[in-house]
């Protein structure tokens, strides 16, 4: 049995499916048009507005007090204050099943606004770096500021205009699930803790929104991702149930250039209840030494609303990691349930299964996984 | 019409079959190691979980040859039984004794583990070895006189083997975990 709790808390360290999150684009439309009409951030995620306490109160199980510790710390209006903490357990398919428990994030917000300038702050744990010679990584090494950002935003009150960041932050790009191992996320630009160095310029509006990123590979710390470029992410709202967007990043490190462009799009039935969400992009990669691999990375997920406090996902996921080469594609199904028990307070049954050149007669073996998640938000 | 069904049928399933791919180290890195094991929690210079990176051409170099993941000169070499290969495929054991198949968390496609098991084959080029500060880095090879495995100081560029520089004898080794680029022991 030790062995077994040993073996699974190693693994946890190694294990790539945990970790913060962003905050749930499901909501986008179905509940609000913008991200920043419950986030604070442009780019969503995150600290809440008032607004966002709202739906976080509305749709949960047992609606508590929704702000920063049901509001028994009450803060000055200029300071938000925040975090989330989030651990799961279960099996992890290697392909052999593998018992699993890992923290994933325990993380704090702070956002400071003075008139139209803002200074936001997440400070928390971070995966310890490996240290040669078996030695034990001290606290410090477990600690790590995130995102740290300085902000201007053109009408403090209305979380719409133009807003103007610069610092750590992650480039907005695509559907910006929180799960970062769908397809999108983990091979399209924006996989976990790629946060980096940049700035960017963004407009909001309830019918449309830009954002422009420029971003460099960190130069403080050993990275995620050695890619410098940009990154670009439009959507239009043609109604109050349907939008569309684009996206283009292009990047450069060492040994490589990078070029990903794609689309995006939502469509909220509101007669059932249901959002449907998918992104699709085309990815090319010089790589020193003259190949350019064509990659097709996909996501489409539909989201269920099930009465006031659950939400069931179900999603595709397609990527192709060489589309001149068969067997190189894989494909996954994703189904999640969330469970939002109190304004603060969520359990979600996460599932996937995945397989490699499903319909061919070559690919590799099947992996999936199946965790219970358990978020708090503070 | 038979025939054309038939050129056809050959046709779409000749389409994408032939695996061209570079057997290279950049290729290979960039590719198929990176976006496969170089997660946050993983094999990126943010974790660099069990001391092994693979995110640059310059980070799989290093963790195979300091590592001895692949072994490329100790022939006769069967790639297969490297411990990259099997940890991709039957899976090999961690510092706690426990056998794990990696990827941890997305399985690597039968074509890519090909692709690896082939440049190892050819000799594993750009991690063979790693240059010291004189450009002197260590190689293995098997004495052809006695069958045993020695190791020798040779020039390393871009960690491809170069000339030999000096030949390890007696209890000597050279070693890139023990005095990188010249006999010692």
């Amino acid at each position: 049995m030790l062995r077994l709790v040993i073996f699974t808390v190693v693994t946890a360290a190694a294990v790539a499916i945990a970790h913060p999150a962003a905050a749930y684009p499901q909501y986008q439309l179905s509940r609000d048009q913008t991200c920043s009409g419950c986030h604070l951030s442009p780019a969503g995620g995150g600290l809440l507005t008032e607004n966002g306490y709202s739906v976080a109160e509305t749709m949960s199980q047992f609606g508590t007090a929704p702000e920063f510790l049901n509001g028994i710390l009450p803060a000055p209006s200029w300071l938000a204050l925040g975090g989330d903490l989030r651990a799961a357990g279960g099996f992890i398919k290697t392909p052999s099943n593998e018992p699993a428990v890992f923290p994933m994030q325990a993380e704090l917000y702070a956002h400071a606004t003075f008139e139209g300038f803002s200074l936001h702050v997440t400070g928390g744990a971070r995966p310890a770096q490996w240290i040669t010679g078996n030695g034990t990584p001290g606290v410090l090494d477990r600690l790590w500021s995130r995102e740290h950002y300085v902000m201007w935003q053109q009408d403090a009150s209305a979380h719409e205009g133009l807003f103007v960041r610069a610092g750590r932050f992650m480039p907005v790009f695509g559907l910006r699930l929180a799960e970062h191992p769908v397809y999108t996320r983990r091979y399209g630009g924006t996989p976990l803790y790629a946060d980096t160095y940049g700035a960017a310029v963004e407009y909001v509006t309830s019918a449309w929104e830009a954002h422009l990123t420029g971003f460099i590979e960190d130069p403080l710390i050993d990275p995620v991702s050695h890619d410098s470029g940009a990154a670009a992410y439009s959507e239009v709202r043609l109604n109050a149930q349907l939008q569309v967007g684009g996206e283009l990043m292009v990047t450069s490190a060492t040994d490589h250039v990078r070029i990903r462009g794609g689309a995006t799009a939502k469509l909220y039935l509101p007669s059932v209840d249901t959002l449907v969400q998918a992104e699709v992009q085309y990815a090319r990669t010089q790589i020193d030494g003259g190949r350019a691999p064509n990659q097709i990375i996909a996501y489409v997920m539909g989201s269920k609303f099930l009465g006031s406090a659950m939400l069931l996902d179900v999603g595709l996921g397609h990527y192709d990691e060489n589309v001149a080469i068969r067997g190189l594609d894989r494909d996954a199904v994703d189904v999640n349930l969330h469970w939002f028990i109190t304004s603060h307070f969520e359990l979600v049954v996460q599932n996937r299964i995945e397989g490699l050149g499903v319909g061919q007669s070559v690919g590799g073996p099947t992996g999936g996984w199946t965790l219970l998640h358990a978020h708090y938000r503070l | 019409m038979q025939r054309l069904v038939l050129s056809g049928a050959l046709l779409v399933g000749a389409c994408g079959v032939a695996d061209d791919r570079p057997a290279n180290l950049e290729y290979i890195t960039n590719a198929i190691l990176a976006p496969t094991c170089a997660m946050a929690q993983c094999h990126s210079a943010f974790k660099r979980a069990e001391g092994d990176q693979f995110d640059t051409v310059e980070a799989p170099r290093l963790s195979i040859v300091g590592h001895n993941l692949v072994d490329p000169l100790a022939g006769p070499l069967d790639p297969a039984q490297t411990f990259l290969i099997q940890s991709v495929t039957v899976g090999t054991r961690n510092r706690d004794g426990d056998t794990i198949r990696m990827p941890y968390d997305a399985p690597m496609p039968d074509a890519d583990v090909q692709l690896i098991i082939k440049w190892i084959s050819e000799g594993a080029k750009g991690a063979q070895c790693i240059a010291n500060a004189d450009g002197n880095g260590c190689a293995r090879f098997l004495d052809p006189s006695t069958r045993q495995s020695k190791t020798r100081v040779v020039k390393c560029v871009d960690g491809v083997v170069g000339d030999t520089v000096q030949d390890c004898t007696g209890n000597q080794i050279c070693s890139f975990s023990v005095g990188n680029g010249k006999c010692s022991g």
